[in-house]
């Protein structure tokens, strides 16, 4: 996967670098909107990650301007504005995901993996499938190996959304922002224990462990 | 004596100019002022137009008379003319005898070459006949410019008042001069005094300009002067000042009272904004400041005492942790501090009933997995103006202060609305907090037992309230659900019912 960062601070742009890359991808660095724009517009990149506020042109601006001419790389903003208004004004100029400072490592390598990985085409398909787990999107049916297993109806949707992202660590935070809709940090183990609930449903009667827990950061399901 | 007084001016002269700069100085800081410019404009205006009003009475009064008075003289003068230019003098003298005595309103005068009145019925040509021109010798009579002029008479009747009359004046061969003149009828006087009463007036009414606009403009320049003192005052940072309101409260004020009372508000604004971004500031740093010595001393201890690498990365991970909810409180404080700034979210009306399910749904996990049991009690269709990230934000974190305090029992989650409000309640049974400590503990930072965990920020209780107020609620503390051990803790939030 190609990264591109365009961060103003040497020192984070740096350290986002280094994570990125040692998460298996390459990171391509720049340092001010422009730059960031022009080499967004020239080169390919999976995913775009911008700081919200550029010396220069904006980060929102030059995403507006990106999206206007129709290039539809998904894009991650970084912000020290934390509110959810500035998250809604950064979805609005175009921007995929929205993460305020500060962040792990971890948060923003999960936050990268998940949005280059939403360019693949398969996002139609009505029905997931990953090993021996298969949901059906339409009858909303959950078997693991053909056993079929009763879901709750927000536990169909954080299994969907970890299916989806299978293979993939997914942190609380993202969670809760995409399962729940709630964009805020409860300061709780709330996630924990959902996530430990639906475990029980689709783990509990198997030999082979799906959905892992990756310690200090969130999970992740696999085949 | 002479060099003394050259000394003297020399002496004199620099403080002289300088004098006489700040003469010119404040001259031109009066020429500057509103008030000149307005009463000077005025002036101007009412002048103009006096002018133009004299003008007018003037040209359709004595302009006419005289114009008719004129043209009058004139007819009579060439007749004249032409009996002296074919008879001679003599004849004209005849004419001119016959005419007078026949006549009240033309008058005429026919003096000989000496400067004596011949004949005619007024007694002196009134103009200054040396200086009128003489023909030469052979010129045509009709060649010869006539003269005119405007004069004052008294006429050979028992009246005896002064007339005024329009003349002609034709120097003739020979020396002899002919003067015709045409009274101009009571009819001028009449319109004389119109034009002097209106010359008068129009003086009056331009001196009435000049002050009126001076007042006026006084006026106002000194309701700005309130103004740019009170913004001078400001600049130099006293943010408290106000500008003095006249009449605003009984209905009277004017553009100025308005313009004063926004002023105010914008600076009661401006204040409140300061005040609160120094308090935002001052909370921020105390309430950080506690933490972050922790990590600190933490870090430098680990440092200092660190056996292995195992160790020193134990050290980081707390570390990072700690900053994590450093952070968090960060953010919590900063809300909370906006909050009580007056800088509120964005209300909308909401379906409040769904919200609390979802929250509900949220957390009915947490509190099965610890064994309480989870009466969820939240009747539909309620509806508030609400901000939703806020409220949530709100109601989550009472509901996981009451799942964290709970040991054993229940928590009570239900929502019920009166005619106006909507009630929330939060209970839980477990240690409660006692009256008397309730107000306390709705007190940023306060941890009111050494027993309620060190977890979390602290700062759970009086954020909530503060969003709840920002709902144009009110958020209170009361007892709980009973259990041995222990009062419970009760939360108890009332909104208004948006409709």
């Amino acid at each position: 996967m190609r990264v591109l960062i365009v961060e103003d601070a040497v020192d984070t742009a740096k350290f986002m670098a280094r994570a990125i890359e040692d998460a298996g991808h390459a990171a391509d660095v720049c340092h001010n909107g422009a730059e960031g724009e022009l080499k967004a517009r020239t080169l390919s990149y999976d995913v775009l990650v911008f700081d919200r506020m550029l010396p220069g042109k904006d980060g929102m601006q030059v995403v507006e301007d990106l999206r206007k001419d129709g290039i539809t790389t998904p894009v991650l903003f970084l912000s020290a504005l934390g509110d959810v208004e500035h998250r809604i004004e950064g979805l609005k100029a175009g921007g995929d995901d929205y993460l305020s400072k500060p962040y792990s490592s971890a948060e923003l390598v999960a936050r990268v993996e998940v949005l280059g990985k939403r360019t693949d085409p398969d996002s139609r398909q009505t029905v997931l499938k990953l090993g021996e787990l298969e949901m059906d999107l339409i009858t909303r049916k959950v078997t693991r190996s053909g056993n079929k297993i009763d879901v709750q109806p927000r536990e169909f949707r954080l299994l969907e959304y970890l299916m989806r992202n299978s293979g993939q660590i997914v942190t609380r935070t993202m969670l809760l922002e995409k399962v729940w809709d709630y964009h805020f940090d409860p300061q709780t183990n709330v996630i924990d224990v959902h996530v430990s609930r639906l475990r029980s449903k689709i783990d509990k009667d198997f030999d082979h462990p799906m959905l892992h827990t990756i310690r200090g950061t969130g999970y992740r399901l696999e085949a | 004596m002479k060099v003394k007084l050259n000394q003297y001016i020399q002496k004199i002269s620099p403080r002289l100019i300088e004098k006489l700069g700040d003469i010119r100085a404040y001259m031109v800081s009066i020429i500057r002022t509103t008030t000149f410019k307005v009463a000077f404009g005025f002036a101007a205006l009412f002048s103009a137009f006096a002018l133009l009003l004299l003008g007018y009475i003037y040209v359709v009064t004595v302009g006419v008379l005289s114009f008719n008075a004129d043209r009058i003289a004139r007819d009579e003068l060439a007749e004249l003319t032409q009996i002296w230019a074919e008879k001679g003098v003599n004849a004209l003298n005849g004419e001119v005898i016959v005419r007078a005595a026949s006549s009240m309103e033309d008058l005429f005068v026919l003096i000989t070459p000496e400067g004596n009145i011949l004949s005619g019925n007024i007694d002196a040509v009134p103009m200054d006949l040396s200086k009128v021109p003489r023909p030469k010798k052979g010129d045509n009579l009709f060649e010869i410019p006539v003269r005119s002029t405007s004069f004052t008479y008294f006429p050979q009747d028992n009246i005896n008042r002064k007339h005024a009359a329009r003349g002609v004046f034709l120097a003739g061969p020979d020396g002899y001069g002919l003067f015709v003149a045409h009274d101009l009828g009571p009819g001028y006087t009449l319109a004389e005094k119109v034009v002097n009463a209106v010359w008068t007036g129009s003086l009056a009414v331009l001196a009435f300009a000049i002050i009126a606009g001076y007042l006026a403009a006084r006026g106002a320049a000194r309701r700005v002067d309130e103004l740019s003192q009170t913004t001078r005052k400001v600049m130099a940072g006293n943010l408290s000042v106000r500008a003095p309101v006249k009449n605003y409260n009984n209905g009277l004020g004017d553009e100025f009272d308005v313009l004063t009372q926004h002023m105010n508000a914008m600076l009661d604004r401006t204040e409140k904004l300061v005040q609160s971004s120094r308090t935002i500031g001052d909370s921020i740093a105390h309430d950080l400041r506690s933490p972050l010595t922790r990590l600190r001393a933490n870090l430098e201890n680990s440092m200092m005492d660190a056996k292995n690498d195992d160790e020193l990365r134990e050290t980081i991970e707390n570390a990072i942790s700690e900053l994590d909810r450093v952070v968090s409180t960060f953010n919590g404080v900063l809300r909370l501090s906006r909050l009580e700034a007056g800088q509120g979210g964005h209300l909308s009306r909401l379906d409040l009933s769904l919200m609390l399910d979802e929250i509900a749904e949220f957390f009915e996990p947490s509190v099965t997995d610890k064994e309480l049991e989870f009466v969820v009690n939240i009747e539909t269709g309620l509806f508030a103006e609400i901000d939703e990230s806020m409220f949530v934000q709100a109601v989550t974190n009472l509901l996981d202060n009451a799942v964290k305090y709970t040991e054993k029992g229940k928590i009570e989650f239900s929502s019920r609305k009166d005619h106006k409000n909507i009630e929330i309640l939060i209970a839980d049974s477990g240690m409660g907090i006692p009256p008397e400590q309730r107000a306390e503990a709705l007190k940023r930072f306060v941890r009111l037992d050494a027993a309620r965990s060190s977890q979390g920020t602290g700062i759970g209780l009086s954020l909530a309230q503060a969003i709840v107020e920002a709902h144009k609620g009110t958020m209170e503390l009361v007892d709980g659900l009973n259990r041995e051990g222990g009062i419970g803790l009760g939360v108890k939030i009332i909104i208004p019912i948006a409709d």
